[in-house]
C-alpha cells in the first residue's frame, strides 16, 4: 500500500492504517530505536508508541514523507526515553552521538538560545543541500539515523578515521553556516 | 540549546533528504556486490546447511526435530514469545520443524495475545511482558516437547504446522544465571559435538568431537559469571564484533537441532540467549586450543 493510501486511513479513522503502517515501516522505526536504545525490548515499545503518536497526530498532519514523519516521532520519543535508560548504563553509542553535536553549539548548554526548531531544520537543510552528497548523507546517517560509525564506515566504503574526519568537517561548517544565518546556538 | 535541542531539530530536516539518505549507500559499487553476494551466498548457506542436516542425522534412533522450511532472510525484528515468564525467541526466525520419534502431547495454552495488534490500546505495554503472547503465530497452541521437560523449548502450532521457540531472557528482564540457562537447556545431555564458527556463522573454522572435552567446555560455562557490563565494556563488544573477534559457538544437538552463543575470548565474554557472562581465565585454560589462532575475514555489520 502506498503512504498516500496508508494516511487517507488515518483520516478515515480505519484502524488497519496502523496495521499497515506496522507492515511497511515496523523494521524502518525499530532500526532507528535500536540505534538510540540499543535494547530489542525497548526499541519495540518505542516503536509502538511511534505508531500509537501517528494515530493521534494523523489528522490533523498530514505528512509530507510518511517515513521521515514516523521516524522523526520514533528519534524523539526513544531520546525522552534515553535518560531513563542511560540510568541503567544501557546506552554508550549514542552518547557518543550526542557529545558530537556539542561541536555545534557554543556551549553545551547555552540557555539563551531558544530557536523554533523547524525555523532552524530549514536552515539545517539549506546548508546540507549546498555540501557534497556523500557528506550530506554521511551527516544523517550519524545524526539522523543515529549510526555507528562502523555501519556508515561500511556503508560508504570508508575507514572510520575517514567517516570521523568527515562527519568532524561537516559538524564545524554546520556551524559556521548557523551563525552566518544568524544562530548561535 | 543543548545537544539534545539540537539533535531533535535535526529531525525536522527535509524529509526528503532524510529518505535519500536511507537508501544512500557506498559509491563503490563493485565492492558492495561483492560483500553483498558473499552475504547473500552465507544466508543461503546456513539456511540450507540447517534445511538439509537433518536427512544425515535421521538415521539416528534418537527423537529428531527437523527444520521443514529455510530461513527467511534474516533482516527483520525477530519474532518472539512469553511464557510462564520467559521470553522464547523463535528457532530460525520462525521456520517449520517436524518432530521424528516424539510428538508434543502435553498442551500449555494458546497464544491469546498478539503484541502487534495491541499496539494503540490502553494496556499496549503491558501485553508486551504478558504470558501467551507473540509477534507471530497468534492463536498457535503451545506443547512441551519430551526431550525439553524444562520447557527451555517449546513447540507452537499452527494448523499442522510446527513451530520452535527457544528461551533467550525472562521477561521481566531480571538476571539469569548461566547456571540457570544451562540447566534449563540441559545442553550437557543434549549435546554431540561442538563449532566454532565466525561471527556470521558461514564458516567452521574448529570442531571438538570428542565427548569428554564437550563435556569440559560445558563445565567451563558453569562457571560463566552474569556481566553487568559498563558503556565501555559494551563498546568493546561493539568493536571486537566490527573488528572480526567474535565467533559464533554452536553446539550441535543430538536431535539434530543446534544452539548458539557468541563468545569473545578477547574479552572473555559469552552470550547466553539475550544475555552476556564473563567466563573466567581457567574455562580458557581448559579448553585446549579451541579458541586459539582463530581467524576470520569481517564481514561488514549492517
Amino acid at each position: 500500500m502506498d503512504d498516500s493510501e496508508i494516511i487517507q486511513l488515518y483520516f478515515a479513522r480505519n484502524e488497519t492504517a496502523i496495521e499497515e503502517t506496522s507492515k511497511k515501516y515496523r523494521n524502518y522505526c525499530t532500526k532507528i530505536a535500536h540505534n538510540i536504545l540499543s535494547n530489542f525490548e525497548d526499541s519495540e515499545e518505542c516503536v509502538n508508541d511511534t505508531f500509537l503518536g501517528a494515530w493521534e497526530t494523523i489528522p490533523p498532519k498530514t505528512p509530507a514523507k510518511l517515513s521521515s514523519f514516523l521516524g522523526r516521532i520514533t528519534r524523539n520519543i526513544a531520546l525522552n526515553k534515553h535518560d531513563y535508560y542511560m540510568a541503567k548504563k544501557r546506552n554508550k553509542t549514542f552518547d557518543t552521538i550526542l557529545d558530537e553535536l556539542n561541536d555545534c553549539l557554543s556551549s553545551p548548554d547555552n540557555v539563551e538560545s531558544q530557536y523554533e526548531e523547524e525555523q532552524i531544520a530549514e536552515s539545517i537543510s539549506n546548508f546540507l543541500l549546498k555540501i557534497n552528497e556523500d557528506h550530506r548523507n554521511i551527516f544523517l546517517r550519524r545524526y539522523w539515523y543515529s549510526d555507528s560509525l562502523a555501519d556508515i564506515a561500511t556503508r560508504f566504503s570508508i575507514s572510520e578515521s575517514k567517516t570521523k574526519s568527515v562527519l568532524f568537517r561537516t559538524r564545524k561548517k554546520l556551524q559556521l553556516y548557523l551563525m552566518k544565518e544568524g544562530y548561535i546556538l | 540549546m543543548n545537544n539534545k535541542d539540537l539533535f531533535k531539530t535535526i529531525g525536522y530536516v527535509d524529509g526528503n533528504l532524510v529518505e535519500k539518505a536511507n537508501t544512500a549507500r557506498r559509491t563503490n559499487k563493485r565492492t558492495y556486490a561483492k560483500w553483498g553476494t558473499m552475504a547473500a551466498c552465507a544466508a543461503l548457506v546456513l539456511g540450507v546447511a540447517i534445511y538439509t542436516s537433518p536427512l544425515k542425522t535421521s538415521l539416528t534412533n534418537s527423537p529428531q526435530i527437523s527444520q521443514q522450511t529455510p530461513v527467511s532472510a534474516p533482516t527483520g525484528v525477530r519474532k518472539i514469545l512469553n511464557y510462564n515468564g520467559f521470553r522464547y525467541a523463535f528457532v530460525s526466525d520462525g521456520a517449520q520443524f517436524k518432530f521424528t520419534g516424539m510428538k508434543p502431547e502435553k498442551s500449555l495454552g494458546t497464544i491469546d495475545f498478539d503484541i502487534n495488534q495491541e499496539i494503540g490500546k490502553n494496556n499496549g505495554g503491558e501485553v508486551v511482558e504478558k504470558d501467551f503472547s507473540s509477534t507471530f503465530a497468534v492463536g498457535g497452541k503451545l506443547y512441551e516437547i519430551p526431550t525439553y521437560p524444562s520447557q527451555f523449548r517449546i513447540a507452537v502450532k499452527v494448523e499442522e504446522h510446527y513451530y520452535l521457540a527457544e528461551i533467550v531472557a525472562k521477561t521481566n528482564d531480571s538476571t539469569m544465571a548461566a547456571k540457570e540457562y544451562l540447566d534449563m537447556s540441559n545442553l550437557k545431555e543434549h549435546a554431540k559435538d561442538i563449532h566454532v564458527l565466525n561471527h556470521v556463522g558461514n564458516d567452521v573454522l574448529k570442531k571438538m568431537t570428542d565427548h569428554a572435552s564437550v563435556e569440559s567446555i560445558i563445565d567451563g560455562l558453569y562457571s560463566a559469571k552474569t556481566a553487568d557490563l559498563s558503556n565501555k565494556e559494551y563498546e568493546a563488544i561493539a568493536e571486537a564484533q566490527s573488528q572480526g573477534k567474535s565467533y559464533q559457538l554452536k553446539f550441535n544437538l543430538k536431535d539434530g537441532t543446534y544452539m548458539g552463543m557468541y563468545i569473545i575470548p578477547e574479552l572473555k565474554v559469552v552470550s547466553m540467549g539475550d544475555a552476556y557472562y564473563h567466563l573466567p581465565d581457567t574455562f580458557f585454560k581448559q579448553s585446549g586450543d579451541l579458541f586459539s589462532g582463530l581467524k576470520q575475514e569481517v564481514l561488514p555489520l549492517y
